[in-house]
């Protein structure tokens, strides 16, 4: 997998997650910020996949098992949607909490993501 | 006793967010573990999908209202917490046995401790949005 890519796919997450968590101290609801950050974040993850397909069809293999990374790979395109629908809903500084932790489990699914691929 | 307060809103919401990732998480690890190497370790796999299916029920009824899924989400939170305590400890008595960690292995460590402070988080908030006649 692309190291910068992943690199910037973990910092990123963090810090939108940090994002989401000022917004809720500041009890805020879920706006366009956060929505806008869960949209980059999402484009960013369908760039890692995109990158995954070309490396798997170039006939590379996760060193950690084909099924786990795959599972992996498709899991990361619903956390951030699913968030975001579920965050939008309340309307209290709660919904920037569900954002935040799905920034947060971006961020470890990038680097579980990167120990499958390596081995 | 305060205001009843919505469970699947405020904090509600937060965790039931977060009883969904490990219901995706334990469910699509067990998925692989049953599918690719059950032989290998069969309780340990069994065990896995278990609490997959129970986190899968907690996030359900967490989200619900009523009061027959308060009763489910207080059983499931119930049997996480004794899971995560039993299997944590049976992990660490005999490694053989768990080959390949489960999300309650080592207490949830391989998944931050997680998995052990969920069901307390879940039961206490439980509590304080139980409805009036139960419990």
């Amino acid at each position: 997998m692309v190291h910068a890519l992943a690199v910037s796919l973990i910092i990123g997450a963090l810090v939108l997650a940090g994002l989401a968590l000022v917004t809720a101290a500041l009890n805020r609801r879920v706006g366009v910020v956060l929505l806008g950050a869960a949209a980059l974040g999402e484009a960013g993850l369908l760039l890692q996949v995109m990158w995954a397909i070309v490396r798997l069809a170039g006939g590379a293999r996760p060193a950690g098992g084909m099924p786990i990374f795959i599972g992996y790979l498709a899991g990361s395109l619903v956390i951030l949607p699913v968030a975001a629908f579920w965050g939008l809903a309340e309307r209290t500084r709660w919904g920037p909490v569900v954002l935040a932790a799905g920034f947060l489990v971006i961020a470890v699914l990038v680097v579980r993501m990167q120990q499958v691929w390596h081995g | 006793m305060a205001e009843p307060v919505a469970r699947r809103s405020g904090p509600g919401r937060v965790l039931v967010a977060v009883y969904g990732v490990f219901a995706l998480a334990a469910g699509s690890r067990a998925g692989v573990q049953l599918a690719t190497k059950f032989h290998e370790a069969p309780v340990a796999y069994l065990l896995s999908a278990f609490a997959a299916v129970v986190y899968v029920l907690a996030t359900v009824m967490l989200a619900r209202s009523g009061r027959t899924s308060y009763r489910v989400a207080v059983v499931s939170c119930t049997v996480e917490l004794v899971g995560v305590l039993a299997v944590g400890t049976y992990s660490l008595a005999d490694r053989a046995a768990f080959p390949d960690a489960t999300v309650w292995s080592g207490y949830g460590s391989g998944y931050g401790f997680v998995p052990l402070v969920l069901p307390v988080l879940g039961l206490l908030w439980l509590r304080r949005t139980a409805p009036r006649s139960a419990s």
